[in-house]
């Protein structure tokens, strides 16, 4: 008896000191992560020395090293991930990643003059968190809540997900494709077709292969 | 059944059907009532219809046992319709009671009650089958309907006609975005309806564990 409470007590300080950390840096990570790399992605889009192609180029960029647009374009595809072959899959990500970038440029180039400041951040498990950020002042009449979904992944923090005005973009792109996979019986070039006619670059590619 | 919406081919056709009412009918007259109001009567106008509504989100707070935003509704509508000129001025707004909304749609989801498949209602637009029954009981709650004038509820009408016309003209610009960038209209509207719809119920809380997974196991 007179051993076991020690015993007790160094369990309890190991399991604190192995868990506790390991829930805060995932936490710290996701938060860093937003407050750094996010704000200079909104920082981009509000520079006024900078051109419109210079914006775009840079905030790209930008977006490429936050966002894991891969895993996103996985899971936009839903249960047709599963059955599509390697070439559907690399065609879907290649012009997913164009249309990608468009509507996170679209959504958040509103933003901008604000300033984005983190509110808190909660772990849905470990290496999956979800962000809470504010962004106030600019042309802003009141403060808006941006939720930024963030994981872990190889040991690297990345964005999957952005809810803005109640609506998390990665999930709305999944209901999209989905159901135009859906309409074509399971079709995943009709999902290409319909990304292709919304992005420049690919409709560019395109024409140049008929030509 | 494909995303909860067994009666998709029925629905899109309905969509259809409201997407010419909105471009022949709606657009044209939310841009002429842009031209003719000014942007400060418009905003009145905003606020008067919202007070109105106040009477419906009241007793769907209660309905709810949501005490404390029963009392936000209840002071808003005290303040805005004495110091708010009828509801003209949202001044509790000004004095921080943020407006909610709240309908016998999302009383029903409180209450456990499912949503049943997607519909889409003529010139109403998205719903489910839960919400649609719930626009029922609303309607008897709200004091306007039973206001008569020589027998017709005249009031609760035009209450209606400038509700639309209202919630269109500030939704001009938002849905020319979704046009422009959806890849599915009909597909982005029943999924903003669904995330929008959620998230009221939840009284924007939200339930981390009831996001979905993401497969990390190939980068």
């Amino acid at each position: 008896m007179t051993y076991a409470l020690p015993k007790l007590i160094i369990a309890f300080i190991v399991t604190f000191v192995l868990l506790f950390p390991i829930r805060a840096m995932a936490d710290t990570r996701a938060e860093t992560l937003i407050e750094t790399q996010a704000a200079s992605a909104l920082a981009i889009l509000a520079n006024p020395d900078l051109s419109q192609t210079q914006k775009t180029t840079q905030f790209n960029e930008k977006i490429e090293q936050l966002a894991a647009v891969n895993i996103i374009a996985r899971f936009v595809l839903g249960p047709y991930a599963k059955t599509a072959s390697p070439a559907e899959l690399a065609e879907f990500t290649n012009v997913f990643h164009d249309y990608a970038l468009s509507i996170y440029q679209s959504e958040l180039g509103k933003y901008g003059k604000e300033t984005l400041k983190v509110q808190k951040s909660v772990d849905r498990k470990p290496g999956d968190s979800i962000v809470f950020t504010q962004l106030s002042g600019g042309a802003l009449k009141a403060p808006s809540l941006v939720k930024w979904r963030v994981l872990n992944i190889n040991g690297e923090a990345h964005v999957v997900d952005i809810e803005v005005g109640g609506i998390w973009l990665t999930q709305h792109q999944r209901a999209e494709i989905t159901a135009i996979i859906d309409k074509n019986n399971g079709a995943i070039s009709a999902a290409i077709d319909s990304l292709c006619a919304k992005s420049h670059k690919c409709g560019d590619a395109k024409r140049l292969a008929k030509s | 059944m494909r995303a909860g919406d067994p009666l998709e081919p029925m629905n899109r056709v309905i969509f259809t059907f409201n997407g010419v009412v909105d471009k022949a009918i709606l657009v044209p007259a939310a841009k002429t009532y842009r031209g003719v109001t000014p942007k400060p009567a418009r905003d009145g106008i905003h606020n008067f219809l919202n007070n109105l509504r106040s009477p419906v989100i009241l007793i769907n707070d209660v309905l709810q046992g949501e005490w404390s935003r029963a009392g936000d509704t209840l002071t808003r509508f005290a303040i805005n319709s004495t110091v708010g000129v009828g509801g003209l001025v949202d001044v509790a707004k000004r004095q921080g009671i943020k407006r909610h909304k709240e309908d016998f749609g999302q009383t029903m989801a409180v209450a456990g009650i499912t949503p049943g498949p997607y519909l889409v209602l003529p010139l109403l637009g998205p719903s489910n089958f839960r919400d649609a029954i719930g626009r029922i009981p609303d309607q008897f709650f709200s004091p306007l309907h039973y206001v008569n004038y020589n027998g017709q509820n005249t009031v609760t009408d035009v209450r209606r006609v400038v509700n639309v016309l209202d919630k269109r003209e500030r939704s001009l610009k938002a849905v020319k975005k979704l046009r422009r960038n959806s890849l599915d209209r009909y597909a982005s509207y029943r999924d903003l309806y669904r995330q929008k719809r959620k998230q009221k119920i939840s009284n924007k809380e939200l339930d981390v564990q009831a996001l979905p997974e993401f497969d990390i196991s190939k980068k």
